[in-house]
C-alpha cells in the first residue's frame, strides 16, 4: 500500500508542471476583404505551476504583401500567465484581397518556473490543412441582401393574415356596434 | 331525458364552445403558415440547411400549427361568449328593421333569425379576432427569442425553442378562464 502510495505521489510531482494550450479564431462574424478582421489568440495555463516568458508567433499567418495590420501583433511576449489563467489577445487585420488563405501553425513557447523546462505548443493539429476565405466585399453585400430579402418574404407571408383578420373584426364590429345614447 | 326542440339546439349552438366547420379550416391554415414561415427566417438569416434539418423543421412545423390552432380555438371559446353578449341589440335591430313589412313572420321566426344571425356574427368575428390575437402575441414572442434573447444559441435549440416554445406559451395564456 505504501508503494502505490509513493508512486502515486512520484505521478504526481512529475504532472505538477506549467502545461499551456493556445487557440485562434475569428471574432468577425465573417472574414471579408478590404476590411477589418479580428483575431483572437487564448493561451491558457492547464498546469500547476506558472509558465513564464510565454512567447505567441503567428507572423506567418500574416505576410505584409497580403495583409496590413491594423492593431495588436502577431509576436507578442507575456511575462508570466499562472495556472488555471487564460490571457487573450487580438490581432486586427485587413486581408488587401480576397482570397483563400491556409492557416498557419501558432506557436507558443513558453518556460515552466518551476522546472526551468523549455516547452513548445502550436495549433498544429487544429488548422493542419484549413483555409480561411476572404470574401469580397461584393459578395457580403449580397449576403446581407438576401438577408433582408428574407425577412421581407417572412413579413409578406405573416403581415397578411394578421392585418386581414383584423380589418373584418372591424369591420364587422363596427356595424354591429350599438351607440349609446344618454 | 327528453329531446330537444329546433329552437333550444339553435340557443345552445350560439353559446357552444366547438367552433364552425368554415372557422377551423380558417385556424388550421393560418396555424400551417404561421408554423411554415419562420423556418424559412431560420433558413434565411441563421443559415439552416434543408438536408441537414429537415427533420428538426418538421418536428417544429407540426407541433408550433397544432399548438397555434389550439390556441386560436381556445382564444375563440372565450371571445365568442363575450361578443355574442356585446352584438345582440345591434343583430336584433337589423332583423327587425329587414322583415319589418313582412306580415305572415311570427314574431317568434323572428326572434329565431336574430338568435341565428347573433350566433352567426359572434363566430366570425370571434374567428377573426382570434386570428389578429394569437399571430399578434405568437409572432411577437417568436422574434423577440429567435433574434435577441436566443440570438447566441445554436440554430437548432433556437428554432425549437423560438417557434415551439412560443407557440406552447400563447397557447397556454389561451387557457385562461377569462
Amino acid at each position: 500500500m505504501k508503494v502505490m502510495l509513493l508512486v502515486f505521489a512520484l505521478l504526481a510531482s512529475v504532472d505538477a508542471s506549467a502545461r499551456v494550450l493556445v487557440g485562434k479564431s475569428l471574432i468577425s462574424k465573417y472574414p471579408v476583404a478590404e476590411q477589418e478582421n479580428v483575431f483572437e489568440y487564448q493561451i491558457v495555463n492547464i498546469g500547476d505551476t506558472p509558465a513564464s516568458n510565454v512567447e505567441l508567433s503567428d507572423e506567418a499567418s500574416f505576410p505584409t504583401d497580403q495583409f496590413k495590420i491594423l492593431s495588436g501583433s502577431p509576436k507578442i511576449k507575456f511575462a508570466t500567465i499562472p495556472p488555471n489563467e487564460t490571457v487573450f489577445h487580438h490581432v486586427i487585420v485587413i486581408p488587401l484581397i480576397a482570397q483563400s488563405v491556409l492557416d498557419r501553425d501558432v506557436i507558443v513557447d513558453y518556460t515552466d518556473s518551476e522546472t526551468g523546462k523549455i516547452a513548445r505548443v502550436s495549433t498544429n493539429w487544429f488548422s493542419k490543412g484549413r483555409f480561411t476565405d476572404f470574401f469580397n466585399k461584393s459578395v457580403m453585400a449580397k449576403v446581407n441582401r438576401s438577408t433582408s430579402s428574407h425577412v421581407l418574404s417572412f413579413a409578406a407571408l405573416t403581415v397578411p393574415l394578421t392585418l386581414c383578420s383584423m380589418i373584418f373584426y372591424y369591420r364587422s364590429k363596427s356595424r354591429y356596434s350599438v351607440k349609446q345614447h344618454n | 331525458m327528453g329531446k330537444l326542440t329546433k329552437e333550444e339546439e339553435v340557443l345552445l349552438s350560439s353559446f357552444s364552445a366547438t367552433s364552425s366547420t368554415k372557422g377551423t379550416f380558417f385556424f388550421y391554415v393560418n396555424a400551417l403558415i404561421l408554423a411554415v414561415a419562420p423556418l424559412y427566417l431560420f433558413y434565411g438569416v441563421h443559415q439552416m440547411e434543408l438536408s441537414e434539418s429537415w427533420i428538426v423543421w418538421s418536428v417544429s412545423a407540426v407541433s408550433t400549427a397544432y399548438l397555434l390552432s389550439l390556441a386560436c380555438k381556445n382564444q375563440k371559446r372565450l371571445l365568442k361568449h363575450q361578443i355574442v353578449m356585446k352584438r345582440g341589440p345591434a343583430v336584433d335591430r337589423e332583423i327587425n328593421g329587414k322583415y319589418a313589412t313582412d306580415k305572415k313572420m311570427t314574431i317568434k321566426e323572428k326572434e329565431e333569425r336574430a338568435l341565428f344571425r347573433k350566433n352567426e356574427v359572434a363566430d366570425t368575428e370571434s374567428t377573426y379576432l382570434s386570428i389578429f390575437y394569437t399571430n399578434t402575441l405568437f409572432l411577437t414572442i417568436m422574434l423577440v427569442s429567435a433574434f435577441f434573447l436566443l440570438a447566441n444559441i445554436a440554430p437548432v435549440f433556437n428554432l425549437l425553442l423560438s417557434t415551439t416554445g412560443s407557440a406552447a406559451l400563447v397557447a397556454f395564456l389561451s387557457t385562461a378562464k377569462n
